[in-house]
């Protein structure tokens, strides 16, 4: 059976006609987490704000197919897109406590969301919102409903965008650094929250981090972002296992160990990722690579099959490697 | 909140008093009425006459705290020139007042409000481009001038509304907007600027990720968090119109306590002006007061402070 539930094909963003997201390509089964990792600046969340359509007014979003539940979204309307956000598709982001509208209660702004996707009573509403919350863990929520954003934590304000975003059981919930801006102590129990949540509503997720570590943890999946480009995907098992691009390879290599020696050397990747305006000709890794080669600086290598189970890199080298 | 009406008051009775004391100093300082009331062939002796029988001849500071006093038994005292009580006058002038300064709120509000959101919600597109130098114009014409004009325009060529006085309904519209134009200019300004930060905030994108209209997205969140700098200065602009109240009941002859108070400065009736005044300041506090009050209601985040530092 096909329980593909989220597939995009081609998708591009463009800013003041030169793209900063280009050709991007995944596919989504039912329930599975997605990690998207990279450096700031790849345009990882351009990218995700282009898949519910709500990219900032001067740019352009292109795609061959971007298929949500068999339907072809990137053909909708801005009033088709209204029934599927936050009801088939939801996002979180990075800042809770500005997520929210500072003059409305936390109770009413979960009862717009019920109530823009499901013609029921306020009473209705306030019940689904109360349970909803007692699910993404709120102690006390009949009291939480009636209070403003400014009176809760950060982490408590993510725990109700999480609870709005999942109110309507969505197929896919993309979450943009949900704990980057939590305290530490908070950020693994909304890992952990998403984690459990998705896999009971059977919702697939697209987490995007910087956090090495994070994806390890939760992701099925992990599709490797540079410079707008996917440079490599595969389930996490492989990548973490046998990385191929040497993009990847310096990520992973730049996570902290937590166990063992101590004196290791943090591995940090050399140079600066290059602005949309700066991407060089050929392979953008090109400015930062150890093993770039003439050919490097010429073609832009595409995005192929690299071993088993999905494993894909875009890299001339590791063509090589592959006979 | 009881201690901070409570210091709001004790303010409030402060600032009074302070104004009474500079006007009365002022208005005392530039000469009495006396040689205004009596025909040109008076003797000296008649002007003296006069002059202790209303009690001008008294030292000034006796009569400040015997105005004072006067005042603390809320006794606005009698108009030498209109022989009346002064409070009756000025009871008789303020439903006129009070109907134009709303009548130009409504003006201002009516389409400033609009005209804020439009330009708003289309900054950078031509529409901004060509309706904000029409506010701009509204904001920087002097009322006196703009009064004129209307006047010219709309009683003198094309003879649809009255130019003067206050009879009949239609008669407050050139006034109005006349008095109006300065606050509508000032709602639609603060109000654009208001909407272009706020269209930026993250909650704007976040709501729409819901799957709420842009519409409602709008009007439930985007709309209430822009005006809460308007509301502050919907009460500090309908002071501010009591204040362009003067010219405009000049120009237009409209008999509220504007006119009444350039009337009562010509003919040096200190007490009438010194209780317009009095009044004015009073209502301008007050005003202030429910800013801040209203200010507090709309937006949870203020809370006033249950202790006064
Ligand atoms: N409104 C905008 N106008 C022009 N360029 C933009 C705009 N927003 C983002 N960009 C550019 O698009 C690129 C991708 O940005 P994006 O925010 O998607 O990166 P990101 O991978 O999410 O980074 P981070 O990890 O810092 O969140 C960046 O080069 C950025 O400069
Ligand atoms: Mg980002």
């Amino acid at each position: 059976m096909n329980d593909t539930v989220f597939d995009v094909q081609n998708l591009s963003v463009g800013i003041d006609a030169k793209n900063i997201v280009e050709n991007i390509a995944f596919s989504l089964g039912k329930g599975k987490i997605l990690a998207l990792v990279g450096e700031s600046g790849c345009g990882k969340s351009m990218t995700a704000l282009s898949l519910m359509k709500l990219l900032p007014k001067q740019a352009v979003l292109s795609a061959d197919s971007i298929k949500l539940l068999g339907k072809e979204i990137s053909s909708y309307s801005e009033k088709e897109m209204q029934q599927v956000r936050g009801n088939e598709i939801s996002i979180i982001f990075q800042e809770p406590s500005s997520d929210l509208d500072p003059l409305m209660t936390v109770g009413k702004q979960i009862m717009e969301a019920i109530q823009s996707h499901s013609h029921c009573s306020a009473k209705d509403a306030r019940g689904k919102a109360l349970s909803i919350l007692q699910r993404v863990g709120i102690p006390d929520p009949a009291e939480r409903m009636k209070q403003y954003p400014f009176e809760l934590s950060g982490g408590m304000c993510q725990r109700i965008m999480i609870a709005m975003a999942l109110v309507c059981k969505p197929a896919v919930l993309l979450a943009d650094e949900p704990t980057t801006a939590l305290d530490v102590t908070i950020q693994a129990q909304i890992l952990h929250l998403i984690k459990e949540l998705a896999s009971d509503m059977g919702t697939a997720v697209i987490i995007i981090t910087h956090d090495m570590g994070v994806v390890a943890e939760i992701a099925d999946d992990v599709a490797v972002m540079y410079a707008g480009n996917i440079v490599e995907s595969g389930n996490v098992e492989s990548i973490f296992s046998h990385p191929e691009h040497p993009y990847t390879r310096a990520l992973l290599a730049s996570i902290p160990a937590l166990s063992g020696e101590r004196k290791q050397k943090l591995n940090t990747i050399r140079g600066v990722v290059p602005d949309p305006s700066a991407w060089p000709k050929g392979c953008r890794f090109n400015t930062r690579c150890d093993f770039a080669q003439k050919e490097c600086f010429q073609e832009i290598p595409l995005l192929l099959s690299v071993g088993e189970d999905n494993h894909k890199a875009a890299c001339h080298n590791c063509l090589k490697l592959q006979g | 909140m009881v201690q901070f009406l409570v210091k709001r008051i004790f303010q409030t009775l402060v600032a009074l008093w302070g104004v009474i004391t500079l006007v009365f100093i002022i208005l005392h300082f530039a000469g009495d009425p006396t040689l205004l009331m009596l025909p040109e062939s008076a003797t000296a002796e008649d002007v003296a006459r006069l002059r202790s029988q209303l009690g001008f001849d008294r030292p000034l500071i006796v009569q400040y705290l015997s105005y004072m006093g006067q005042l603390l038994r809320f006794d606005l005292g009698t108009s030498y020139i209109q022989n009346l009580p002064v409070s009756e006058i000025i009871a008789s002038r303020i439903p006129y007042t009070l109907t134009l300064a709303f009548a130009a709120l409504l003006v201002a509000i009516g389409i400033g409000v609009p005209v804020g959101i439009i330009v708003g919600l289309n900054h950078g597109k031509m529409i901004e481009k060509i309706l904000m130098p029409i506010v701009l114009i509204g904001q920087s014409m002097p009322t006196f001038w703009s009064g004129i004009l209307l006047i010219m325009l709309f009683s003198i060529r094309w003879g649809v509304l009255p130019s003067s006085g206050a009879d009949g309904a239609g008669a407050v519209i050139l006034p109005a907007v006349s008095l109006g134009a300065l606050s509508m200019a000032t709602f639609a300004r603060i109000l654009r600027t208001s909407i272009i930060e706020e269209m930026d905030k993250p909650y704007v994108r976040a709501a729409r990720a819901k799957g709420i209209s842009f519409g409602k997205v709008f009007f439930r969140h985007v709309f209430r968090n822009s005006s809460i700098p308007l509301i502050t200065i919907a009460a500090i602009e309908l002071a501010t119109l009591l204040a362009g109240a003067v010219i405009v009941e000049t120009v237009f002859a409209w008999p509220g306590l504007g006119q009444l108070a350039v009337q009562a400065i010509n003919s040096r009736d200190f007490s009438v002006v010194q209780a317009v005044v009095l009044l004015g300041s009073f209502v301008y506090i007050i005003l202030n007061l429910i800013a801040d009050l209203l200010y507090s209601i709309v937006d949870p985040r203020i809370k006033i402070q249950e202790k006064t530092s």
